[in-house]
């Protein structure tokens, strides 16, 4: 069975033309053949995904889907809590963790009717990876092993580009989605602060932690955000707005929309490599053909952006986890150490400065955008580096592209761009105003329809 | 220039923390103290007493 997307799926699981215990078998098999190479379930549950499978169909059969996710095989980053399944944030300290309710982002994709394949690896705590000192190896990058997926949704990007899963639950603080869609060439998105509740999930840091969609295409992921979306009291930095219908400009075209470029993020402030700089002007030009006004926008430096979030990051980090940091602090991976015992060299008043300087380059994005209606970077500077090159304080290695955009809360997806020389994914970023996901998606989901990237999956599979 | 880490200052920072770090988790945490600095320089601006926080926040209805 070639491996459908989310969309094709539902319309074939609607049309009696697969049912849902096919679609998950075929996913078992390729989660049997190629998850010992990967790590990117640290516990499949596949009786859960038969069961599951079996109770979609007899409830399609009976009434039809209850809607597009109905039936589809799906993951959830092991920091999201999962009733009577082992949840362990990829750490010892957890190792035996059971929690007694879902995450309310799981219990709304079981509502929907999904069929959970498993527990997809993270970094421990979604930080710090890869390590190889937790509790289970990191995951790796389907199109070549030897590299690294990002993270810390790793398993979610390596699952997803395998076709173990047709899409996935993954977190974003920093670029969590983002930065594992990149580097796995597949789709995700960092929705709007507040806008996916994140009750049930494991705290990175408070005010910049999100839950988003991972899938193979943009369409997918507004498919799967339509189902996560809404209010939920448990989570107090929960949007209280009507939930819109994320695919109603798909299909749309992109004539008038109006696209910024934030150029000098990627050419002047941290220059990606040359085939991503390419791949990004041959998105814009993809975009002009398509009708759409482009413009440059200037910011204040990555940089900027970069310590913003990374020292708030830094901060909240280290007083969710301050308690077992005091107590067991040997039981972390020692690249959560190392964030953590950051933590004791940021001061209050150095917190506050960011906190200020964050609202300063919220308003400065606000500013730029009032004419627009997305803005464009890099995801990623390159093609994925090898899993055992990545810097030990990897903070301070480079600045982040996808940070600005925790640090604005505004809405990011990263899509992928083509290929680079090594034959792994490049990535490009789209950014939307606050609670316009819609838009992102109109853009992302032109991109790909107008482009041949999403027709190559991994060799891995096919072998 | 950034101001020096001494093992004193360290020493404190450590223990205002309640962290209990070896020797060599110390040396490694001295060879980030001027990255740190840097990114610490990089939040502070001209703005002046009066620039608010990003989590200032106003009442809903909720809290009525």
């Amino acid at each position: 069975m070639t491996i459908p997307t989310l969309a094709e799926a539902a319309a074939l699981i609607a049309a009696k033309k697969i049912s849902p215990v096919e679609l998950t078998q075929a996913c078992l098999e390729r989660m049997a053949a190629m998850n010992g190479a990967l790590n990117a379930f640290i516990l499949p549950t596949e009786e859960r995904a038969l069961a599951d499978a079996k109770a979609a169909e007899a409830a399609i059969m009976k009434d039809g889907p209850i809607g597009p996710l109905h039936g589809i095989p799906m993951g959830l980053k092991d920091i999201v809590d999962t009733a009577g399944i082992r949840t362990t944030c990829q750490s010892k300290l957890l190792a035996d963790n059971i929690p007694d309710t879902d995450a309310t982002c799981a219990a709304k994709l079981a509502a929907a009717g999904t069929v959970l394949m498993g527990k997809l690896t993270t970094h421990e705590f979604a930080d710090g990876g890869p390590s190889f000192d937790v509790v289970a190896p990191p995951a790796r990058n389907p199109w070549n092993t030897d590299h690294f997926t990002a993270g810390s949704s790793s398993g979610t990007g390596a699952a997803v580009a395998a076709g173990m899963i047709l899409c996935g639950i993954g977190t974003d603080t920093g670029g969590s989605i983002r930065g594992p869609a990149a580097l796995c060439g597949i789709a995700g998105i960092k929705p709007t602060y507040g806008l996916v509740s994140r009750a049930g999930v494991a705290p990175a840091a408070f005010s910049l932690d999100t839950i988003g969609p991972m899938a193979w295409t943009a369409e997918d992921c507004a498919l799967m955000l339509q189902v996560l979306a809404g209010h939920d009291p448990k989570d107090p930095a929960s949007a209280d707005r009507p939930v819109p219908d994320y695919t109603a400009l798909l299909g749309k075209g992109l004539k008038g929309v109006r696209i910024g470029v934030i150029r000098h993020f990627h050419e002047e402030d941290s220059p990606v490599s040359q085939p991503v700089l390419g791949g990004i002007a041959d998105a814009v030009s993809v975009f002009r053909e398509m009708g759409a006004a482009i413009s440059d926008v200037t910011l204040s430096p990555l940089q900027d952006w970069h310590a913003a979030g990374s020292l708030i990051s830094m901060t909240e980090r280290a007083a969710a986890y301050e308690e077992w940091a005091r107590t067991r602090l040997d039981a972390f991976g020692e690249r959560v150490q190392r964030r953590l015992m950051l933590g004791a060299l940021v001061s209050g008043v150095d917190y506050v400065q960011a906190v200020r300087r964050r609202r300063e380059l919220r308003d400065e994005l606000r500013n730029a955008m009032r004419n627009l209606d997305v803005v464009l970077t890099a995801a990623a500077p390159g093609e994925a580096p090898k899993i055992d090159a990545i810097a030990r304080w990897d903070v301070f290695a480079a600045p982040s592209f996808t940070i600005p955009f925790n640090v604005s809360g505004y809405p990011a997806m990263s899509v992928c761009s083509g290929f680079g020389p090594s034959g792994l994914p490049l990535s490009l970023q789209i950014v939307g105003k606050p609670f316009q996901e819609a838009t992102v998606f109109q853009v992302a989901d032109a991109f790909e329809k107008g482009t041949a990237f999403r027709g190559k999956r991994p060799a891995m599979i096919a072998a | 220039m950034p101001p020096t880490l001494t093992d004193e200052a360290l020493d404190y920072l450590i223990a205002s923390a309640g962290l209990t770090l070896d020797a060599a988790q110390k040396a490694d945490i001295k060879t980030i103290h001027e990255s740190l600095t840097a990114m610490k320089a990089r939040v502070r601006q001209k703005r002046g007493h009066m620039a608010e926080l990003a989590h200032s926040f106003g009442f809903t209805a909720e809290d009525l």
